[in-house]
C-alpha cells in the first residue's frame, strides 16, 4: 500500500526524436549515457543514485559514477528507491522504443477484444479524444540522435550525408522513440542545491478494484474513490491543467474518458500515453512528474485492478 | 588483519594501507602466517572449506615508510629475509587443501599483487582498479616466484609483461590475472551466499583434480620458526639464526630469485624510481581525482594527444556540443584518429570511456569542461572556477601547452590533466596575449630576412619546414594568426602593438590585414647583411628567441629566465630535437645577432 505526501523538486526533458530502429544492446547503452551525461553536466551536486529502465535490461556504463545504480522495472520499484528512501538527488534516463506487452501481441489483444464484448462503450467520443491528442503532443522530428548504418550511434543529419541509404531507412525503420531523463532533489537538501528549482508536492495512495480480467466493472467505483480522495483537500477532477491516464488495457480508456467528460474535463485537459501501445507505465508516470503544467494528477489502471491516483502541485 | 569463521568459511580482511616489504606490516605477516596455520588446522578436521581474504584498501609499495626505511637504516639481509617470509606464505597459500578467494574493489599493486595472483580464485568488484607489478618497469622481476613459476611454464609471457606490467581490472581479466571483474557495488550485503555459490562450483570443478594434501605435522614443521620472525626486527641479533634456519628451509625456496630480488631492492636505482614514483603523486593509477571530463567541441576539436593521454589515464570523457552538425563533424574526426592510434582490443576498451551529447554549454557545470576556440583559445570551467587562456603549438602537435594569465596562477592545477604544461605570464594587456606579442615578433623577423636576403617568402617557409620549424613554416598557420589579429584589433580597438624589446624590426609588418600584403611587403628588397641559408635563418630565430626570453625575464613577466626559455620555445614551437633555445646556443657556444650585422657571431658567454 503505497499513500505518500512529500516534497520534491525534478527537473527534467521529454524528447520525442524519430530514430532509424536499434539493433541491440550497445547502442541503447549509448543513448542512455547520452541523456545521462546531458543532465549531469548542469547539476549542482552530484547525485548518488542513478535509475534507469531499458528494455534489454543492460546498465549504462556511466553507471560507474554513481553510487548506486537501480533498474526499474515498476512503479512500486521507484517509490521504493524515491520517496521510502529519501537521498540527496537521484538521476534518471529511460528510452522507451518497445512496449512491454505491444498491441501485436496476441493474447492481449483477445483480451481487449473479449473485454470489448463484455460491455461495448461509446467509441465515437472516443476517437474523437484520440484526434485531440495528436494536437496535445506535438511529436517534434530530429535529426540528432541517430544510429548509422556501421552499428555506431552518431548525432547526424542523415538525409544530407547518404541519401539514398538514409531515405531507405527513413521508409522501412523510422520509430518514434521517448527519451526522459531528469533529476529529482528531495526538499531538504534544495534550500543548499539550488534556488532555481521549484519544490512540487506529491500525493498518492493505492485503490483495490477488481481484477479487470473478469470483468469492465469498476471504472465508476475508481472515480468513486478519486471524487473522494480529491473532496479531502477540496479539489475536482476539473481543477487540473492536466491528467494522465495509463490504462494496461486499452478498452478501458473509453470508458475513463465518459467519466471524465462528465465531469467537466476538457479533451485537451487529458493526457492518454503516448503512442498508446507503445507506453508503458514508468514513462507516463515520469511524464506525469515532469509534465510543465503546475498541477496535474494521475490515474494509473493496471490489470490486476491495483489502481494507484497521484497528484503534483507546483508550490510556488 | 583480522580474520574470523563463519560457517565453512573463513573471512580475513586486509586494512594494511603501506608496502607490506616495510618493517610495520610484521604484525600483519604475523597474522597472516597464523591464518593460515589456523585455516589448515581447520581444513584437516574438516570445519573449513575456503579462506575468503577481502583486501579493503589499495595496496601497492608506493609507501613513504618503506622508501624512508629503504634509504636509511635498511640491510640487505633484512630484505631478503622478509622476502623469504613472503614467498613463503605465497607457497603456503598455492598449496593450501582448500581455495583461498581473493575478492577486493581497491587496487594491488607490486608485491602484495603476486600473493593474490596465487590465490585460487580472483573477483574484482571495481572495475576501475589496477593490478600488477609497476616494479618491472625499474626492471626487477617480482621476487615472491609467482611469475617466476609461470615463467617457467611459459617463457614467452615475458614479453608480454615486459610491455605491460599493469593492468585494469578488465584487461587483466582478459589477460588471466583475474577471475572475474565487474562493477557491484552491493557485494558486501550478499557476501556469504555469494561465497557459498564459489565453494560449491569450486568443489565441482575439482572433483577429478588431485588435490593437495599436506598433512598438520608438515605444516607446524614448516612454520615452527615463526616465533624467531620476531627477532628479524633487529638484524644483528637474528642474523646467526636466520642463516640457520635458512639452511633448513632452502628446499623449499628458490634462494637465487630472493637473493637478486633483495639485492635490486637495495640498490639505488631501485629507491631513486619508488622515490619518484611517490614524489610524483603515482601512487595508484586508478586513483584519479576527476573521472570525468567534459568537452565542448561547438567550436574545434580537441588535439589528439590531449584525448589520448586522457584515455590512457582512465578518464570518461563526454563530447558535446550546441548543434548536432558540428558535433558530427568533430566527433567523427576525433573518433577517427582515436581508432588509428589504438589497437582493436583498445578501443572496445575505451567503449565506456566515450559518450556525447547534444546540448547547450552549463554554466556553471558540474564536471570540468573544456572548450577549444577557432583560434586555440581556450575556456576551462569547473563549477565556478572560469579559466580563459590560449594553447601554445598546433592542434596536431603530440606536446600540448597553454599560456594563462598571471591571476589564474593559482588556478593552474585544474589544468594539469590536460596540458603538459602551463604558463602563468604576465601579459602587457588582458586581451591580448603574450603569444600574440611573440608570434608578431617572429612575423617581423621573417619579412625582414626576406628583405634583406631577397629570398621569397614561399621558399623561406620550405626551408622552415625542413628545418622543421613546423609552427613558422605553415602558411596556413600565418594566414590563421592574422586574422585572429583583425579580429584582436577590431575588438580591443589596438592600433599597433607595442614591440617587447628593443629589437630594430620593421613596425609596418603589425599593421598588415591579410597574408597577400606579406608577401607584397617580404618581396620590397632592402640593404643589410643577413646572409642566406637555412643555418642563417635558424640561428637567428633562436637568437631572437633568446633575446626575447631575456627580455620577458628583464620585465619581469615570467618568473625565472628558464621558464621564459621555455615559453618561447614553445610558443615559436623550436624543433623539439634541438631542445630549447638556451640549450641549443649553450651546446654551440656562441649564436648570431640577428639585428647586429657587423658581430654577426657572438660568443654566447661574453
Amino acid at each position: 500500500m503505497y499513500v505518500y505526501d512529500t516534497s520534491l523538486a525534478i527537473t527534467g526533458t521529454v524528447q520525442r526524436p524519430t530514430a532509424i530502429s536499434f539493433d541491440k544492446g550497445i547502442q541503447r547503452t549509448r543513448l542512455l549515457d547520452s541523456l545521462v551525461m546531458s543532465r549531469l553536466h548542469q547539476l549542482h551536486q552530484r547525485p548518488e543514485l542513478l535509475l534507469y529502465t531499458s528494455a534489454d535490461g543492460q546498465r549504462p556504463s556511466c553507471s560507474q559514477l554513481f553510487g548506486r545504480t537501480t533498474v526499474l522495472n515498476s512503479l512500486s520499484d521507484l517509490w521504493n528507491a524515491v520517496i521510502k528512501e529519501p537521498r540527496t538527488a537521484a538521476c534518471f534516463a529511460q528510452i522507451v522504443d518497445e512496449s512491454p506487452l505491444g498491441h501485436n501481441e496476441v493474447a492481449r489483444s483477445a483480451l481487449e477484444l473479449s473485454l470489448l464484448k463484455v460491455k461495448p462503450f461509446d467509441l465515437a467520443s472516443f476517437e474523437h479524444l484520440l484526434e485531440v491528442q495528436e494536437h496535445v503532443y506535438p511529436v517534434k522530428f530530429f535529426d540528432q540522435l541517430m544510429i548509422d548504418p556501421l552499428q555506431r550511434f552518431i548525432a547526424l543529419d542523415a538525409q544530407r550525408r547518404r541519401p539514398r541509404e538514409s531515405q531507405a531507412i527513413r521508409d522501412n525503420q523510422k520509430k518514434p522513440l521517448l527519451l526522459l531523463e531528469g533529476c529529482i532533489h528531495p526538499i531538504s537538501s534544495l534550500e543548499v542545491a539550488n534556488k532555481s528549482f521549484i519544490p512540487a508536492q506529491l500525493r498518492g495512495r493505492d485503490c483495490y478494484l477488481g481484477d479487470f480480467r473478469k470483468g469492465l466493472q469498476g471504472i465508476a467505483d475508481l472515480f468513486r474513490q478519486w471524487d473522494q480522495w480529491l473532496g479531502e483537500r477540496g479539489k475536482h477532477a476539473a481543477s487540473f491543467q492536466a491528467i494522465y491516464i495509463y490504462a494496461q488495457i486499452k478498452g478501458l480508456l473509453p470508458a475513463c474518458w465518459e467519466e471524465l467528460r462528465a465531469r467537466g474535463v476538457a479533451a485537451d485537459q487529458l493526457r492518454l500515453p503516448q503512442w498508446a501501445s507503445y507506453a508503458n507505465a514508468l514513462s507516463s508516470y515520469w511524464e506525469f512528474l515532469l509534465s510543465p503544467h503546475p498541477s496535474a494528477a494521475l490515474l494509473y489502471i493496471p490489470m490486476n485492478g491495483r489502481c494507484h491516483f497521484s497528484e503534483r502541485v507546483n508550490s510556488q | 588483519m583480522n580474520f574470523e569463521q563463519h560457517d565453512n568459511l573463513l573471512l580475513a580482511d586486509w586494512v594494511f594501507e603501506g608496502s607490506i616489504l616495510s618493517a610495520s606490516a610484521d604484525k600483519e605477516i604475523a597474522a597472516l602466517e597464523q591464518l593460515i596455520l589456523q585455516s589448515q588446522e581447520l581444513a584437516s578436521r574438516g570445519l573449513v572449506q575456503a579462506v575468503l581474504w577481502i583486501q579493503k584498501v589499495n595496496c601497492s609499495d608506493f609507501d613513504r615508510a618503506w622508501l624512508d626505511e629503504l634509504g636509511s637504516k635498511l640491510l640487505r639481509d633484512e630484505v631478503r629475509w622478509r622476502l623469504a617470509r613472503l614467498y613463503r606464505i605465497r607457497k603456503a597459500i598455492q598449496e593450501s587443501t582448500i581455495p583461498w578467494f581473493y575478492l577486493s574493489e581497491k587496487s594491488c599493486l607490486g608485491v602484495m599483487a603476486e600473493l593474490a595472483f596465487a590465490c585460487h580464485r580472483r573477483f574484482v568488484f571495481d572495475t576501475e582498479t589496477w593490478f600488477g607489478f609497476p616494479e618491472m618497469a625499474a626492471g626487477q622481476l617480482p621476487a615472491l616466484g609467482w611469475l617466476a613459476q609461470q615463467l617457467q611454464r611459459k617463457p614467452k609471457l615475458l614479453d608480454a609483461w615486459q610491455q605491460q606490467n599493469t593492468w585494469k581490472a578488465e584487461e587483466a581479466v582478459q589477460f588471466g590475472l583475474i577471475d572475474a571483474a565487474l562493477s557491484w557495488k552491493d557485494w558486501r550485503l550478499v557476501l556469504l551466499p555469494w561465497a557459498q555459490r564459489q565453494v560449491e562450483a569450486w568443489e565441482f570443478e575439482s572433483k577429478g583434480r588431485p588435490r593437495n594434501v599436506v598433512k598438520l605435522p608438515q605444516i607446524q614443521k614448516l612454520w615452527a620458526d615463526r616465533s624467531g620472525s620476531l627477532l628479524a626486527r633487529d638484524h644483528i641479533h637474528s642474523y646467526t639464526a636466520r642463516v640457520n634456519r635458512q639452511r633448513e628451509a632452502q628446499a623449499g625456496l628458490d634462494l637465487e630469485l630472493i637473493d637478486s630480488a633483495a639485492r635490486f631492492m637495495c640498490l639505488a636505482p631501485y629507491e631513486l624510481w619508488l622515490r619518484r614514483a611517490i614524489d610524483r603523486k603515482h601512487v595508484l593509477p586508478g586513483r584519479l581525482q576527476l573521472e570525468l571530463v567534459f568537452f565542448d567541441i561547438s567550436e574545434s576539436t580537441v588535439p589528439i594527444s590531449i584525448v589520448s593521454r586522457l584515455l590512457d589515464g582512465g578518464y570518461r570523457i563526454c563530447f558535446f556540443a550546441e548543434k548536432a552538425e558540428s558535433l558530427r563533424l568533430h566527433l567523427e574526426q576525433t573518433l577517427g584518429q582515436i581508432e588509428t592510434r589504438y589497437h582493436r582490443q583498445a578501443l572496445q576498451l575505451f567503449d565506456k570511456q566515450l559518450s556525447w551529447y547534444v546540448g547547450a554549454s552549463p554554466r556553471q557545470p558540474l564536471f570540468p569542461t573544456l572548450r577549444f576556440g577557432i583560434f586555440r583559445d581556450i575556456r576551462f570551467q569547473h563549477r565556478e572556477v572560469e579559466i580563459r587562456g590560449w594553447a601554445l603549438g598546433a592542434q596536431s602537435m603530440e606536446r600540448q601547452v597553454a599560456e594563462i594569465s598571471e591571476h589564474n596562477a593559482d588556478l593552474a592545477f585544474h589544468l594539469a590533466p590536460f596540458f603538459e604544461a602551463i604558463y602563468s605570464v604576465k601579459a602587457p594587456s588582458p586581451t591580448i596575449p603574450l603569444l600574440y606579442l611573440t608570434r608578431s615578433l617572429a612575423l617581423q623577423l621573417l619579412v625582414r630576412f626576406c628583405q634583406t636576403t631577397g629570398e621569397s617568402m614561399a621558399s623561406l617557409l620550405e626551408q622552415l619546414r625542413n628545418l622543421d620549424w613546423k609552427l613558422l613554416g605553415s602558411e596556413r598557420h600565418w594566414q590563421k594568426f592574422l586574422s585572429y589579429r583583425i579580429g584582436l584589433q577590431t575588438l580591443s580597438q589596438i592600433a599597433i602593438p607595442e614591440a617587447i624589446g628593443r629589437f630594430d624590426l620593421d613596425r609596418d609588418c603589425l599593421h598588415l590585414k591579410d597574408w597577400k600584403s606579406v608577401l607584397e611587403l617580404s618581396a620590397h628588397k632592402t640593404s643589410g647583411a643577413y646572409r642566406k641559408g637555412p643555418g642563417w635563418l635558424h640561428n637567428y630565430i633562436s637568437s631572437l628567441a633568446i633575446d626575447l626570453s631575456y627580455e620577458l625575464f628583464r620585465l619581469n613577466w615570467v618568473s625565472s629566465l628558464e621558464e621564459a626559455d621555455m615559453y618561447v620555445a614553445d610558443a615559436l614551437a623550436f624543433p623539439s630535437a634541438w631542445g630549447s633555445p638556451l640549450l641549443y646556443a649553450r651546446r654551440m657556444g656562441q649564436r648570431r645577432r640577428f639585428y647586429d650585422p657587423d658581430t654577426a657571431e657572438v660568443a654566447f658567454f661574453s
